[in-house]
């Protein structure tokens, strides 16, 4: 099994089988595009060492999974936001972090991963109040309480 | 490896992102903010509008108002989701129930909309439906007035694929005899209008038509002697009365302009109280749409009134294209009506059925039940799926009064128990289905007396089978 390194943005190497970095689409591709299995460490210039190494993880977990479907259907609005339980276990770390594979799931192209870390956030909006959902966040309101009063009644143009 | 920088159209929120769609935040201000020792918080206020965008997809409208509500940055980021669809009611029960002033006012869509610094601004692209709803409008004159305001607005959103229309109906004869085909009136003056003013018009792909009777509702009909307003002369001419004058004068119910491109058409339409000559067939509207029409739904309610001949599904209109068919099993409730739909839609792939409430406690003593099941054995050649109605929605299966036994005979002599697909609804037994490999979905939110919005939704576990 051929391995390859990658360089974190705070200069740490890390070897990984080329299966596992593959589920990156943005390596997968410059991997194809570089012909061979380079020696040197391929630089992940976006994500530090915590994030990468909790990227691995999941595509370590996720190394034989089938491809995702290529095209659903983006209109739908009825995407269901059930996660597995292993991803749902692997989620559970602090907010920042969450955002932080979500950022890194985007940069190096893993779609699955992404799909994940969007459907833990949505699921921390659901059932929630404007004011809850902002400290859930921690999102200040810059709203005046007029301003507010419009939203809401703007909102009843929107189609439920 | 190369990274492009491109921002995604604002129209299409909902698209799966690609990594060109992306901005790939800067290396650089990341650097530069270690080095200043600040630290980067990210949060869901920071990361790259698509993100949020992709967070919201997995949400429903009324989730995505509360998020918008909680600040500019969420709000933006809800913006071209909520306003895909619009609902333009006069007043909203909703809003009631949320204790929220009702003021949507024409003017001030239209504002938000056009003006420069309007909270819509350059939204109108978005767009794709608009529900026309007079609800809680009470007076003849006043649904004709905001309903014409409202058709009048359409023309502002380009891309308008889907239009609902829902109005309660005055019985016309209620109110005055110059208000005679009130629907035909309405729907003349609605469909002129917009293909006169609205480019969508000619790309419109669904229409839903649902009308309830609204004699009983509005305070002006039960005042003695009746408040009859006068109607503005644009409001007499959009419905095709000459002003000062009391002639009629407006196109026959065949000659109402009707779009090209129908994709999918439902009608919920209630003809309870009308009299003879108020009645519309509404598959006129489909007349032009014969080649792009798959998918109908439609309930006629006549209430008791059976023997009413009325002309529907005119020999003219060709419908054999239609594989998705939805009734709701009082559709006029007569046999006669029930053959000629076999026969002018023959290749149902597709079928759903729903109870209507009020009709289920004695439905099983018709003759119309009969011919509901040699309908449906006669479709059995192209049919495909089927939802089978929710019988017992006034009760279990467990009742003593024999309905089960009824509607199990019922599916043994239509050959209904040999269905390989079937949507269920709650309860209703699985053992009736024979067929080896009988494929069997689930609905657990039955909601019969809303059939035409439930159709809607039902159709894509319908369409995963």
């Amino acid at each position: 099994m051929s391995q390859i390194i990658l360089l974190s943005s705070d200069n740490v190497e890390m070897k990984v089988d080329k299966e596992v970095a593959e589920r990156s689409i943005l390596i997968k591709n410059m991997l194809e595009d570089v012909g061979e299995t380079p020696d040197q460490a391929i630089p992940i210039p976006n994500v530090n060492e915590g994030v990468l190494r909790k990227v691995i993880e999941w595509c370590e977990h996720h190394r034989n999974d089938p491809p995702p479907p290529a095209d659903e259907d983006s209109d739908s609005r009825k995407k269901s936001t059930d996660i597995e339980e292993w991803d749902q276990k692997f989620m559970q770390v602090d907010q920042e972090m969450l955002f932080e594979i979500i950022l890194a799931a985007n940069y190096l192209d893993i779609k699955p991963l992404l799909d994940v870390g969007c459907k833990t956030v949505a699921n921390m909006i659901k059932g929630k109040s404007p004011e809850e959902i902002r400290k859930t966040f921690n999102i200040q309101n810059d709203f005046t309480p007029e301003e507010e009063d419009q939203i809401r009644r703007e909102n009843e143009w929107a189609e439920e | 490896m190369s990274t492009t920088n491109s921002t995604s159209p604002p129209d299409s929120p909902l698209q799966q992102l690609t990594l060109d769609d992306l901005d790939i935040p800067s290396t650089e201000a990341e650097t530069e903010a270690e080095a200043s020792g600040s630290d980067v918080v990210n949060s869901i206020e920071s990361i790259p509008l698509e993100l949020r965008l992709s967070i919201l997809s997995y949400l429903n409208i009324k989730e995505i108002k509360q998020f918008s509500l909680c600040s500019r940055v969420c709000r933006i980021a809800s913006l071209p989701i909520l306003y895909r669809r619009l609902n333009l009611a006069y007043v909203y029960n909703s809003a009631i129930d949320r204790g929220i002033t009702p003021t949507t006012r024409l003017d001030q869509i239209q504002a938000a909309f056009l003006d420069p610094d309007g909270s819509l601004h350059n939204l109108q692209d978005i767009v794709r439906h608009v529900t026309i709803d007079t609800e809680n409008l009470s007076g003849y004159n006043n649904i004709i007035a905001y309903y014409r305001g409202w058709v009048s607005l359409l023309p502002l959103f380009p891309a308008l694929n889907s239009i609902k229309i829902r109005y309660y109906s005055p019985s016309a004869s209620a109110y005055s005899p110059s208000l005679y085909e009130f629907d035909t009136r309405l729907f003349n003056g609605t469909f002129s209008r917009l293909m006169e003013t609205c480019t969508a018009y000619r790309t419109l792909k669904f229409l839903h038509v649902k009308t309830s009777e609204y004699r009983f509702s509005d305070p002006a009909l039960s005042s003695r002697p009746k408040k009859i307003e006068p109607l503005s002369d644009e409001d007499e001419v959009f419905m095709g009365l000459n002003p000062g004058e009391s002639a009629l004068k407006y196109a026959t119910p065949d000659t109402i302009p009707c779009p090209e491109a129908l994709e999918e058409v439902y009608f919920d339409i209630d003809f309870r109280s009308k009299p003879r000559g108020d009645v519309i067939d509404p598959m006129l509207f489909t007349r032009s749409s014969a080649n792009t029409l798959r998918t109908l739904g439609v309930w006629l309610d006549l209430h008791k009134d059976r023997n009413r001949n009325l002309p529907l599904f005119p020999e003219g209109i060709d419908l054999t294209r239609i594989t998705d068919l939805g009734l709701c099993l009082d559709f006029l409730n007569v046999a006669t009506y029930l053959t000629k739909v076999g026969t002018r839609i023959p290749n149902v792939v597709s079928l759903s059925l729903y109870v209507d409430q009020g009709s289920v406690g004695g439905f099983w003593e018709e003759e119309a039940i009969k011919a509901y099941g040699r309908i449906v054995s006669a479709w059995l050649r192209t049919l495909k799926r089927m939802r089978v109605p929710w019988f017992t929605a006034s009760g279990d299966y467990e009742g003593e009064d024999g309905r089960t036994e009824r509607v199990k005979s019922w599916f043994e002599t239509n050959e209904l128990s040999k269905l390989e697909r079937v949507v269920l609804v709650k309860d209703t037994p699985e053992e009736w289905f024979e067929a080896q490999d009988c494929l069997i979905t689930r609905v657990e939110q039955a909601r019969e007396f809303k059939w035409s919005e439930v159709y809607l939704a039902e159709r894509l576990p319908l369409d995963g089978l």
